[in-house]
């Protein structure tokens, strides 16, 4: 009992203290620009990227479960699922050109940006590490590349066949559409085994840059 | 008897050329925007309404088959003028700062472009116009809301119109 009061006292001061610091920052009259938490977003972004393939695949195995004519319901959903993966998806694949089109420098512009955090601690670390790092955003880029690549093929297997379905659902029973359902599945897969690689990579970041006395506890 | 008119021909291509080479030359000077706060706020302000106009445009398109198409695409390259307007007001540390920010934002807008593409595919392999005109105006719309948000975020970040 005593514990716990003590445990809600010091997460009260925890969010005394933060909502003081978080007052503070945003007081400061200056127009200069704020580094971002790149890798926390990115990772943000993956994960969610990951969840909307996860959905677009079970909503293609119910298709694929059809023997004789998929019933209009379940060709809507699939056609809302579609759209969804499409608009959803923006942002990660807006990350993953940028990576590709920037290259070394979307790093360095990185590095720079997190030379300039407030936290000396990260600053620090950023120093230290920035051989592994580099290496680390090398796996990155190669990983979101290929899962861009994998991502156009997903993408547009499910278009083909979404347009299959519209014309003509009894279409499934087809040899030529099980083949396509087939193959967009295995480039679906493709799509979350890239970003599964991207966020190993992203943690190992996350864990090169979070001070000793602050590592999350097991 | 030839040579004079010819000579004279010269003369007068080559008075027109000096006489116009000031203009050329205004024509070719670079018209840099400036970069002040209020400058950067107008800009942003302008994404912003381009923004509107084409998700206008999508929410009628179906309704115009081909010209509804037309009209997307022309408020999406409005779109494009209008963010390109917008980042020639940034300061030079804003866009040093922001460099892959601005890339990203630059990659959304080839994204969303993207959406043209499909939307001629689907029409190659079948689709109806009304249908493929539907789905590409549902993509573009809530995709380009996505995008402003993002762009919002990131001038925010740049401390975009701050004085």
């Amino acid at each position: 009992m005593l514990g716990e009061v003590l445990a809600s006292l010091k997460a009260f001061r925890l969010v005394i203290l933060i909502s003081t610091l978080c007052g503070c920052a945003t007081k400061e009259p200056s127009s200069a620009p704020q580094p971002g938490n790149g890798i926390q977003e990115y990772h943000q972004l993956t994960k969610q990227a990951v969840t909307l393939v996860h959905a677009t695949l079970d909503s293609l195995e119910l298709i694929s479960a059809q023997t004789n004519s998929c019933p209009p319901k379940i060709v809507e959903a699939f056609e809302k699922q579609l759209q969804r993966l499409q608009i959803e998806s923006i942002q990660v694949r807006a990350r993953v050109q940028a990576i590709q089109a920037r290259g070394d420098a979307y790093f360095e512009n990185w590095s720079e940006n997190l030379a300039r955090m407030k936290d000396a601690q990260i600053r620090e670390l950023a120093a230290r590490f920035h051989p592994k790092l580099k290496e680390s955003f090398m796996q990155i880029k190669l990983a979101s590349q290929n899962a861009r690549e994998a991502f156009r093929d997903f993408s547009s297997g499910l278009r083909k066949l979404r347009v299959s379905l519209e014309n003509d659902p009894s279409v499934i029973r087809t040899e030529a559409t099980k083949e396509l359902i087939r193959t967009t599945r295995d480039t679906g897969q493709e799509v979350l085994q890239q970003l599964s690689a991207v966020n190993v990579e992203l943690q190992a970041m996350t864990q090169m840059l979070t001070p000793a006395n602050s590592a999350p506890t097991r | 008897m030839t040579r004079k008119p010819l000579l004279s021909a010269k003369l007068r291509l080559l008075l027109a050329l000096a006489a116009l080479s000031p203009l050329l030359l205004c024509a070719q000077w670079p018209f840099v925007p400036p970069t002040t706060p209020s400058a950067q706020r107008n800009a942003l302000n302008a994404v912003r309404m381009q923004v509107d106009w084409l998700q206008n445009s999508t929410r009628t398109a179906a309704n115009f088959g081909a010209q509804g198409y037309g009209n997307v695409r022309q408020q999406f390259e409005g779109l494009r003028g209008a963010y390109g307007a917008f980042k020639q007001t940034l300061r030079p540390d804003q866009l040093a700062y922001g460099a892959n920010d601005l890339a990203e934002m630059d990659a959304g807008l080839d994204i969303l472009q993207e959406a043209f593409t499909n939307y001629e595919q689907d029409i190659a392999e079948g689709r109806p116009v009304r249908t493929a005109l539907n789905d590409m105006g549902q993509v573009m719309r809530q995709g380009s809301a996505l995008w402003w948000q993002e762009l919002n975020k990131k001038a925010s970040r740049l401390r975009v119109g701050w004085g």
